[in-house]
């Protein structure tokens, strides 16, 4: 594992840039090492976590979480690992956003390695951040930890998909030990990665229903009542069709879309390319789910 | 005391006439083999020596000197036992050399004198015919195949004793014209027909068919690759007589025609597993015999699994996809094997096998995920034109298939058949047959599309972020869905079902 020569910045509970809302939890950090800008600890933050091996549907989701809150100026948390985070940060990103990584490592130790790209960009808009010393491998052990930082630093927890034994689910413990919302993603019941969620609902986490819930755990603004989507894209006939059948029945395969709308398969998968062209819709790995 | 007979030996799947030499000259009894002969020539000595006394004749107590002609060819095989015998006897005059003028003989000896069958008859008599050598000899078991050369008189014998007995009485035998049998598929290959529920998957094979575009399918375990991958032949256009030739020859330079020969008449399917070495992918060893990639010539060659397969192994496919033939290079000879094979290789989305199933738990890190993908890079990727995800089929989807029914191999293989004739007439007189082999500048002319189509393509490379790398092959794909419309402009339709079975 390579250290990189990282600039950071020291900050000791009780310092003035220590964040506040870090220094009320049970067992906060003594020592945050932080590189970036420690005055984006303070800003507005809500934590989004999940499943390394995210569906396609799940990257899709965390990543315009991200950006969502970029938008109302809210900064994003997580853990950049693979997966959910990793979406999470770049949706932030790339909305123009403020995001902060907490890593279960050194603050020089960019891991997973797939991630140095992440990991060089989040400090120019934010702050990668660890109460570990530099230089510290990641370990097993360490993860569960770094994960009272992440709901600590947020006013709330989104878990978008996580297994019903996973690193998210602990995130979700400790938000609510520390008093923090917990929002789960509500999933499909035959997904493996839904349960951890659903489950979550089921204990008494509120449920996602739209992006704007974000705002919820700020407390910028009030919700109105859940409302239908509207789609500003203009459709033709066959896919006002397969529109239609996605609002219906959910994520698809194209083969069960070819065989649900008894379109050649051609013809199929060419409006499939103007749709997804025009982010109507999403598909990888042969599935197909609507994106607006 | 001499004797000169003429023979043959395999050069790749080119058989070379070779004269063998012999003569006998007073001195202590030996025997001497000169002419580069590989070692099974070699060991011919002793049983010549057996052969010719178990058939009744004495083995001359001479010097005997044995040269095959021309000296500087390396020579390989069996086949030269017979004419070796019968130059022994001929130089010793126990039968009359006019009798072998013109005719060309070819067989191993057993010890009792028996004519065994030897590797690569067809090869080696498609060569004497080059040499204007229309008689041959040759071992009953070889018939078969070699009478597929319509204009060659066909000889087929038993034994040096019934042989040296003809020649000696100075019968010519009549000409065997064998009915030759096709030799059956080594697998009863399924029907498209059988496959339901996945018509996307499907169509996607009838354009890699149609366009010769190699293909890549990921799904995990049970979604039915194996089983498509198996209809593939079944869709391609039927063997022309020369293809089936060709495909014939390289069987027989291969000893893989069973039985008593016989010609090739399905196109080959061939799944070597991914522990497969490379010399038996590629073809190769000592004396050099063809590989998978040549006994799948004509035809498909499928490789499960394919991210298991050794990096080295799948770099070596890319000459053979490029050229349509591998060159073997040995110590002391070259040889050039066809292999011009439609490659379908199939994977998992990841080690487990499960990842993004909906039912099963995935069990592999992302790591692991990450590193079994980043197999799935390089050189190798770039040969495959068209990619796509297949998913386990539920029960209702296999029962309800749509108003249509299922899509047979048969229909599939005529709108096939069509577009690969538009294609034999628009590269008419070029290197280029099909549309996975144009190259760029021919891309450029052939693949133009409308301005819709151009606006479409130019649309999705910002929005789907697709690589420079992607794009020839979207044109060309793009290509062959226009000709299985029979259109010749390439539409933005035509560029959006292409899009779709971008490889990255």
């Amino acid at each position: 594992m390579r250290r990189t020569m990282l600039k950071y910045v020291t900050i000791r509970n009780g310092d003035a840039a220590y964040p506040t809302a870090l220094a009320s939890i049970p067992k906060p950090p003594a020592v945050l090492y932080v590189a970036g800008d420690p005055a984006v600890l303070k800003t507005a933050c809500v934590a989004i976590v999940g499943t390394r091996k995210a569906s396609p549907y799940g990257a899709w989701c965390a990543y315009e979480l991200g950006k969502r809150a970029a938008s109302y100026g809210i900064t994003v948390v997580s853990g950049m690992a693979s997966g959910i985070d990793a979406e999470a940060h770049r949706g932030a990103l790339d909305g123009g956003g403020r995001t902060i990584a907490v890593l279960g490592s050194g603050v020089d130790v960019c891991y997973p390695e797939s991630n140095r790209k992440l990991y060089e960009r989040i400090p120019e808009k934010g702050a990668v951040i660890s109460e570990l010393e530099p230089g510290t491998h990641p370990l097993p052990m360490t993860f569960p930890a770094r994960n009272r930082i992440i709901s600590g630093l947020s006013g709330g927890v989104i878990v978008v998909e996580a297994a019903l034994k996973s690193g998210s689910l602990i995130t979700a413990d400790h938000a609510v030990q520390q008093g923090r919302e917990v929002l789960a993603v509500p999933g499909n019941l035959n997904q493996v990665f839904s349960y951890g969620c659903n489950k979550l609902i089921r204990d008494g986490a509120m449920i996602l229903t739209s992006f704007d819930d974000i705002l919820d755990l700020v407390g910028l603004e009030a919700r109105d009542a859940v409302k239908e989507k509207r789609l500003t894209v203009k459709l033709n006939r066959d896919e006002a069709r397969i529109y239609k059948i996605l609002r219906e029945e959910g994520e698809l395969t194209v083969d069960a879309l070819a065989v649900k709308t008894a379109m050649n398969p051609g013809d199929l998968a060419a409006v499939l390319t103007y749709m997804e062209i025009r982010g109507v819709v999403c598909s990888d790995y042969g599935r197909v789910f609507l994106t607006a | 005391m001499y004797a000169k007979i003429i023979s043959a030996t395999l050069k790749g799947i080119e058989g070379i006439p070779v004269r063998v030499e012999t003569d006998l000259s007073a001195g202590l009894p030996a025997f001497l083999l000169t002419g580069l002969p590989s070692t099974s020539i070699r060991e011919a000595g002793e049983r010549i020596h057996r052969a010719i006394a178990n058939s009744g004749y004495s083995f001359p107590e001479k010097k005997i000197t044995v040269n095959l002609s021309p000296a500087n060819q390396r020579k390989e095989g069996t086949q030269f036992d017979l004419p070796i015998a019968l130059g022994i006897l001929a130089a010793d005059g126990k039968i009359p050399a006019a009798m072998l003028k013109g005719c060309a003989f070819l067989g191993e000896l057993s010890l009792d004198g028996k004519i065994y069958p030897i590797r690569g008859a067809l090869a080696l008599a498609a060569g004497l015919r080059k040499k204007g050598i229309r008689r041959i000899y040759l071992p009953e078991g070889n018939a078969e195949e070699v009478s597929l050369l319509e204009d060659i008189a066909v000889y087929p014998v038993r034994s040096l004793a019934e042989l040296a007995e003809d020649l000696k009485n100075g019968v010519v035998p009549e000409g065997a014209r064998l009915e030759t049998a096709p030799v059956e598929a080594d697998a009863a290959l399924s029907d498209f027909a059988d496959v339901r529920g996945q018509e996307a998957a499907k169509r996607a094979f009838e354009v890699a068919a149609a366009g010769n575009h190699a293909i890549l399918l990921s799904g995990t375990p049970g979604s039915g690759k194996t089983m498509m991958v198996r209809c593939l032949p079944g869709i391609l256009p039927p063997m022309t007589p020369d293809e089936r030739l060709e495909v014939t020859m390289l069987y027989s330079v291969a000893g893989e025609l069973k039985g008593t020969g016989g010609y090739v008449r399905a196109r080959p399917f061939r799944e070597p597993h991914h522990t497969v070495p490379i010399t038996a992918l590629i073809g190769g060893g000592v004396s050099p015999r063809p590989g998978e990639i040549s006994l799948a010539h004509k035809g498909v060659l499928f490789l499960d699994e394919f991210p298991e397969y050794d990096r080295h192994v799948l770099e070596a496919l890319r000459e053979p996809l490029e050229s349509k033939r591998i060159v073997l290079t040995r110590l002391t000879d070259t040889v050039a094997y066809p292999s011009d094979f439609l490659l379908a290789a199939a994977c998992n989305p990841c080690p487990c096998g499960y990842f993004g199933d909906p039912e099963i738990a995935c069990t592999c890190s992302p790591g692991e995920i990450r590193r079994y993908r980043a197999r799935l890079s390089g050189p190798i990727m770039d040969r495959i034109d068209l990619r796509i995800h297949v998913g386990r089929v539920k029960y209702a989807d296999l029962s309800a298939s749509g108003d249509a029914g299922p899509r047979s191999s048969e229909e599939m293989r005529k709108s096939v058949l069509r577009a690969v004739e538009i294609q034999n007439a628009r590269y008419a007189g070029r290197r280029t047959k099909r549309n996975a082999e144009l190259t760029a500048r021919e891309i450029k002319q052939f693949c133009r599309p409308t301005a819709e189509g151009e606006a479409l393509l130019e649309n999705a490379f910002s929005r789907l972020r697709l690589s420079a790398r992607a794009y020839g092959k979207i044109l060309k794909v793009a290509r062959t869905v226009a000709d299985l419309e029979n259109v010749d402009a390439i539409d933005a339709r035509h560029i959006a079902e292409a899009i779709r079975y971008r490889t990255e």
